[in-house]
């Protein structure tokens, strides 16, 4: 239900460094955009800029048309899920998920059946009495999930998420946000740096390298019509082979390959 | 504990933070500054800056030159090294190995010994001084025993140099146990087993392994120590001799029963003078420690 | 360095057992004889334990009107200390913890000043400035001479505290909209809160028994148990009165014992003393 905007976002920590790079992007209604990239490629910085936990030293930032830079993190429509789920431990799951409904002074009653309908949701039906250090590691992402959701924020950031949980449990959390995603229509910005998890849930993947945008398409279009060498790399399994292009011919020591591409130094991307 | 990077928390603005800050620090720091630097400035200068004989404030040393001249003064100075020194030497000989079988002992007969070690920390120095009395003094429990068991009488400790001696150790074990435990908690299991392996016996791994990165433990234990126990107050009044007394009860009596300021507080700038080596060691030690960590 | 797997016969901690034993002789059997004499109505040399067993001596020794005083007036000065600390010095720590101010640092390792210096000649350089504010034998000179001792382990240990705590769980009461003087309510404190209480309860335990500073400054005008223990020892020819004190006495250092222990054991306590 909300379009998010970024407009040539940069981030220097000091120095000449420049954690992410006059970076822009338009997230539409209701999409899951992924941001993909190695370590130290900017993404976590990017979303931490969209919750309010870092400034851009530039550009902006806009959330349904409203200017949302200037905005703590406590007065922005963003709902951020922590890689380590940052659950409060002297509170129990209830008092958990209800804290952001007392702070905004909802009636009693309305809180519960609130934190009852995400609990439901996210699937921790009864765990409200629980303490957070009783729960798995999956549960107690559910529960920051559900922390988040129950604010029916604009834009649902996800930094990460299952980092920390094994194979299995993360690819059956893989599908169960991504379906109260869906269900929930709600706009969502995904860090992750496997790109299984990007191509298995993405509407679109971003392809972040040392902070600027490589490319950003459907996964489909990204595997097959990689636009720079690194995304090409990145994506899937690729064999890279430099060679010259010369005559509308791409040769490398006894191979060559019709082309149709001006000539010049290349590198001809092969999936096996 | 670093004094690290502040965090984000208090929001995005960073003018007139520093003052909010400094507002909030102001009262314990001025206490500080009011309470213990301007004191020991003040003492110096009071002690060196004085009326003469005209009535008129000017720089002497007759308080000092009195202090050292005057053999009462002098014994007791005497006697106030000659514990410290002892103490020092005593509590290295006797926590040194039980910080080691500490370190490298597991299961409950070594976490029952570490509980007693630590344990004289939640005595109070009253009690103790009490209860040595009631074991060491004269018809204490050790006199009861011995009579019991038809041996002769030992001479009490009781009112002798070595009472307060015997009370300093003791209250002094826990900490100095515990600083020589963190200490040896940087030196590995790993580099023992490998110095082991090699064919070090115990005493080599002793010797070459842990002495080594274990010295500045010891530095920091002594230096606590000393600082603790040359101007000790309540255990050499209690357990001491009256004369010739440690320089804590000295001063006190100087202070308060003599009514004589100045001299009192030239007792504590000579023990100052005394310490300030350990002192300067023991404040570096613990701010290179934090610094160095989180 | 215990062996896992196959070992032949268990074998015996002989260095152990010798510390345990000489340790508990030379520690608790002093305290034991103590606690006997407390409990003890006849006690007369050469028997190795008391005749008489009873009360007596607790009737006698809380019927004392200068014991009552006593315990009163330490009461009284443990509490004032305590919050007058607590409530200059926790704010403090967490601008230490969380503020960015000048001198920030060089403020922060000057409470360990103090330490440098040996403390009772502290205190009597402290005392001069005393004499000449009048301060002398009264009950707000022993509170204020009593606070400055505190001053070091309710700032840093607090700081340590604020520190340690998670700021993911911060960032996360933000992103559900706390104000940041809400997360600090709700989620700083909370987290930091049982450290900061293992830190309050033994600055009221170490002023309960402070002893030098009391004397020094208070005696004696203001007699604190611990001044009255010494009066005990020195002039009190009845033994048991002093026994009974001691265990009297004894008690908020049992508490300290109870909640603080774990506190201690831990590598950062002997840490912050400079290990």
């Amino acid at each position: 239900m909300s379009v998010l905007d970024i407009k040539g976002v940069t981030k220097q920590f000091g120095g000449a460094v420049r954690a992410v790079d006059d970076f822009s992007l338009t997230v539409g209604d209701g999409e899951l955009v992924c941001l993909l990239g190695p370590s130290g490629s900017g993404k976590s910085t990017l979303l931490r800029m969209i919750g309010g936990f870092e400034t851009p030293s530039s550009g902006s930032i806009t959330i349904d048309g409203e200017e949302v830079i200037h905005l703590p993190p406590e007065r922005r429509p963003t709902g951020m899920v922590f890689q380590s789920h940052a659950l409060w431990t002297h509170m129990n799951v209830f008092k958990n998920i209800a804290f952001g409904l007392k702070l905004r002074r909802r009636p009693a009653d309305e809180i519960k059946r609130r934190v009852d309908t995400v609990m439901e949701l996210v699937g921790l039906t009864g765990y409200g009495s629980r303490q957070t250090h009783q729960l798995s590691g999956g549960q107690q992402q559910r529960v920051a999930l559900a922390r988040s959701l129950v604010l029916e924020p604009k834009i649902l950031l996800l930094d990460e998420p299952f980092a920390s949980l094994d194979q299995h449990l993360r690819e059956r959390l893989r599908e169960e946000v991504r379906d109260i995603q869906q269900r929930l229509k709600i706009t969502t910005l995904f860090v992750t740096h496997g790109q299984d998890e990007a191509l298995s849930m993405a509407d679109r993947i971003v392809v972040l390298h040392d902070g600027r945008m490589e490319q950003v398409a459907a996964p489909d279009m990204l595997y097959r019509e990689p636009a720079t060498p690194f995304v090409a790399g990145f994506i899937g399994t690729m064999n890279l082979i430099e060679g010259n292009v010369s005559g509308g011919n791409f040769s490398r020591l006894g191979f060559s390959h019709a082309l149709p591409v001006a000539d010049g130094p290349a590198i001809f991307a092969v999936r096996p | 504990m670093t004094l690290g990077a502040t965090s984000d928390i208090v929001g995005t603005k960073t003018q007139g933070r520093g003052l909010i800050g400094l507002l909030l620090v102001a009262i314990p720091v001025v206490l500080v500054a009011w309470m213990v630097i301007y004191p020991i400035i003040s003492a110096v200068v009071t002690t060196l800056w004085m009326p003469d004989a005209n009535g008129t404030d000017a720089f002497t040393l007759k308080t000092y030159r009195f202090f050292f001249s005057d053999g009462y003064s002098l014994a007791n100075l005497q006697l106030t090294l000659w514990t410290t020194a002892l103490c020092g030497i005593i509590l290295l000989v006797v926590c040194l190995p039980i910080a080691l079988y500490l370190r490298f002992a597991k299961g409950r007969l070594a976490a029952y010994v570490q509980g007693l070690a630590i344990f004289p920390l939640f005595v109070p120095s009253i009690i103790l001084s009490y209860a040595f009395i009631r074991v060491l003094g004269p018809n204490g429990m050790v006199d009861i025993i011995l009579n019991a068991m038809h041996l002769p009488k030992i001479r009490t400790p009781y009112l002798t140099p070595w009472g307060p001696l015997i009370g300093l150790v003791w209250d002094h074990i826990p900490l100095t146990v515990l600083i020589l435990l963190a200490g040896l908690g940087v030196v590995s299991d790993a580099s023992v087993e490998a110095a082991r392996d090699v064919g070090a016996g115990r005493f080599r791994v002793f010797w070459n392994i842990i002495l080594p990165k274990l010295g500045n433990s010891i530095l920091v234990a002594v230096s606590f120590a000393v600082l603790g126990i040359f101007s000790s107050f309540t255990l050499p009044y209690v357990l001491g001799p009256a004369a010739p007394e440690m320089m804590g009860p000295f001063m006190q009596r100087t202070f308060r029963d003599l009514y004589d300021a100045p001299n009192a507080i030239t007792q504590a700038v000579i023990s100052f003078f005394f310490c300030i080596v350990f002192g300067l060691f023991y404040v570096r030690s613990v701010v290179k420690n934090q610094r160095g960590r989180g | 360095m215990a062996t896992e797997g196959f070992v032949a016969r268990p074998r015996i901690d002989w260095i152990g057992i010798a510390f345990a034993v000489v340790l508990t002789l030379v520690i608790i059997f002093p305290l034991l004889v103590v606690g006997t004499w407390a409990f003890a109505n006849v006690w007369r040399y050469p028997n190795l334990v008391p005749q008489e067993f009873g009360l007596r001596y607790w009737y006698q020794t809380l019927a004392r009107p200068d014991v009552w005083q006593a315990i009163t007036t330490s009461i009284s000065l443990a509490v004032s200390v305590t919050a007058i600390s607590a409530v200059v010095c926790l704010p403090a720590a967490f601008a230490f913890a969380r503020l960015q101010f000048p001198f920030r640092s060089l403020l922060f390792f000057s409470f360990i000043a103090g330490q440098a210096f040996p403390k009772f000649g502290l205190l009597v350089a402290i005392a001069g400035i005393f004499l000449s504010l009048n301060l002398i034998g009264t009950f707000w000179g022993v509170v204020l001479i009593q606070l400055v001792g505190t001053l070091l382990y309710m700032i840093w240990i607090p700081v340590a505290a604020f520190q340690s705590v998670d700021r993911r769980m911060e960032e996360a009461a933000r992103d559900v909209g706390a104000s940041p003087l809400r997360v600090f309510w709700s989620i700083t404190l909370p987290q930091a809160g049982p450290t900061i209480a293992a830190a309050v309860l033994l600055t009221f335990v170490n002023t309960f028994y402070e002893t030098e500073g009391a004397w020094l400054i208070g005696a004696p005008q203001v007699r604190t148990m611990p001044i009255l223990m010494i009066s005990f020892i020195n002039n009190q020819p009845v033994i048991q009165y002093g026994a009974v004190l001691s265990v009297i006495l004894w008690l908020p250092s049992f508490f300290a014992l109870l909640f603080a222990r774990r506190v201690i054991s831990g590598g950062s306590f002997a840490r912050g003393f400079g290990a």
